[in-house]
């Protein structure tokens, strides 16, 4: 039930129990069974939120007021100086497993300082050791070092800065020193999952799980790709089309009742990212080297375990989405169009890399994809017209409307090749109107 | 799991400490530029002239690469770095460097000592400092870095410039 459907609930039930409409024990049951007014809930959140930043700007404060580098103590001084704010935060967390234990607001906060704390201490020895340190190492060893930290204070928010920590890791690390996947990406990410997964299991549509969700799927859109850097040439369209599809699968299957956008973040980072690689993919430019890079050097880029590995990865996203999608087509309906089409994602994104691949020209990918971006937003309108749903046709209208811009600002096709398929989607849209017209009958002014 | 938050950088501090104690110490000449990191204070770019050496393999090599460069004193007192290699070398005192770009016979490297640390308000005074010793573009014999190596790993000791440590050179400068 949305928050002012149920704010609104509770501020009539003493009304109604005061004029003898509802008894007081149906109220009583009432709320219970759709829970607290989201006014009392709001306030706990509001301390979570509070708690949280407060924690954070004390933390990063702490950080820059030593990177003042203050070169009038001797170096023994400034070492234990390094160390105060790592032993405080561990004291503090202490403190709350023993007093606080059930407190959100004070468990998230000691754990958001303590995983700042481990950070600042290494920098800082960095520094008065005069340490030239590697990026990729100091963030891969401050992320393990905090990881424990979500599991013993259960904090959710370190464990969205651990994922952006392991991205950040992925990017750092990335050097085309012999054109290497990084693999351990995802057994850092695994490293966290239980905690998602806990999260979940106890309140799926909660802050916790959809604040983790937002920052992973994210972070997975940015580290895919990164990770597989060193794979075979465009095969990030495999890896991307099959990630993004299955991100919005999983969450169709997993998060089904979300009342909110803010609820749905597998579902809108795999949309929205999904509509923007089609996008890229309807020009030439993603496709264009694809063969002469795969052909004349395909060798070196499977030749070890590893860069096979990372190849197999991106098929295996591919193939983990037409699963999920298999799963879930015998419930298909009109309403759901709009996904199913979306599952056919990595169909669309296998065939268009094995063409490009396996032949000099390019022109099949490319129609390839600008025939489904069409179809994509096609279906998002017919599912949200067919299901009542605002957002999708929205949604629809932006793919479409995406589509046909790009196209008419695309200079590779000529003058006439545009104007006469402008002119037959016109037509068909026009022809589609009437068709519904007929069947509903006059429209009401 | 405390203890191992509290162990990485005292590992760290030891580990350095040893380097500096009981490592040689060579002077290797430097040009700056000043930047800032946010995690680690105000600090001074540095750049050397031994940041490059011939390169008599025919083996491939690949930017950020690691290899093994072997340094000796030179005869101006300075440190050279004799040669460049892939494999550990057996004896003397070497470096662990990058590859940053290569040609036919050449190699350059990014060395592991890059960046000296200062209060945020001396580093641009060193900047300023340095540009001025490098007027004519060229390096003057009185802007080097002290840095200890032992097996392989370096430490940045002090960086001197005037002929004299940078801390010092701040302190007895006339206002």
């Amino acid at each position: 039930m949305k928050n002012k459907h149920l704010q609104w609930l509770h501020a009539e039930l003493p009304g109604l129990v005061r004029d003898g409409i509802v008894p007081a024990d149906v109220a009583e049951k009432l709320q219970q069974h759709y829970g607290p007014s989201p006014v009392h809930g709001g306030k706990k959140l509001a301390l979570l939120i509070f708690g949280i930043l407060g924690a954070a700007l004390i933390g990063s404060g702490v950080i820059l007021l030593v990177a003042h580098n203050w070169d009038d103590w001797s170096r023994p001084v400034r070492t234990a100086l390094a160390f105060v704010p790592l032993v405080a935060a561990i004291g503090l967390a202490g403190w709350v497993l023993n007093f606080r234990p059930t407190s959100a607001p004070w468990c998230e906060g000691a754990a958001t300082v303590w995983a700042l704390t481990i950070g600042a201490a290494i920098s800082l020895v960095a520094q008065i050791y005069q340490i030239h340190g590697d990026p990729a190492r100091f963030c891969l060893t401050w992320i393990l070092l905090g990881l424990p930290i979500v599991y013993i204070l259960r904090s959710s928010v370190v464990a969205s800065l651990y994922f952006i920590g392991a991205t950040t890791w992925v990017g750092c690390a990335f050097l085309p020193v012999h054109r290497a996947t990084n693999l351990f990406y995802w057994g850092l990410l695994a490293l966290a999952m239980p905690h998602l997964a806990g999260v979940w299991w106890t309140h799926r549509y909660g802050w916790r799980p959809t604040l983790i969700s937002w920052v992973l799927a994210i972070c997975l859109c940015i580290g895919t790709g990164l990770s597989l850097a060193g794979a075979l040439p465009g095969v990030w369209v495999v890896a991307y089309t099959g990630l993004l599809a299955l991100l919005y699968l999983a969450g169709r299957r997993w998060c089904p009742k979300a009342p909110t956008l803010w609820q749905r973040p597998w579902q809108t980072i795999g949309a929205a990212g999904l509509g923007i690689v089609a996008l890229v993919l309807t020009y030439r430019w993603p496709w264009q080297e694809i063969y002469s890079h795969w052909q004349s050097r395909y060798q070196v880029w499977i030749s070890g375990p590893v860069l096979i590995a990372g190849n197999l990865l991106a098929a295996l996203l591919a193939i983990a989405a037409l699963v999920a999608l298999a799963r879930e087509l015998p419930r298909v309906s009109w309403p759901d169009l709009d996904w199913m089409i979306i599952g056919l994602a990595p169909v669309c994104g296998v065939a268009g890399y094995a063409m490009a691949a396996t032949h000099e020209s390019y022109e099949f990918s490319q129609v390839l994809f600008n025939v489904y971006l069409f179809g994509l937003g096609l279906g998002a309108l017919v599912a949200g017209i067919r299901g009542n749903k605002l957002g999708s046709v929205n949604a629809g209208l932006l793919a479409l409307s995406a589509s046909i811009v790009a196209r008419f600002f695309d200079s590779d096709l000529s003058f006439l090749m545009r104007g006469l398929a402008f002119i037959l989607i016109g037509s068909g849209f026009l022809a589609t109107n009437v068709v519904l017209l007929r069947r509903k009958g006059p429209v009401a002014p | 799991m405390a203890v191992a938050q509290l162990a990485v950088p005292i590992v760290l501090i030891f580990q350095r400490a040893a380097i500096l104690r009981t490592g040689r110490a060579y002077k290797f000449r430097t040009r700056p530029v000043d930047p800032a990191d946010p995690f680690r204070g105000r600090y001074v770019q540095l750049a050397f002239d031994q940041n490059h050496a011939p390169w008599r393999s025919h083996a491939e090599l690949q930017h950020g690469q690691e290899l093994f460069a072997r340094v000796a004193d030179g005869p101006d007192g300075f440190a050279v770095i004799q040669e460049v290699q892939v494999a550990r070398p057996d004896q003397g005192d070497y470096l662990k460097v990058r590859v940053s770009w290569w040609q036919k016979n050449e190699v350059y490297f990014t060395l592991p000592f890059d960046r000296y640390y200062l209060e945020e308000t001396k580093a641009p005074k060193a900047e300023q400092t340095y540009r001025e010793n490098n007027r004519r573009n060229s390096t003057n014999g009185n802007t080097y870095a002290v840095v200890r190596i032992k097996n392989g790993d370096a430490a940045l000791a002090d960086l001197y410039v005037g002929g004299q440590p940078i801390q010092a050179y701040f302190t007895n400068r006339k206002p």
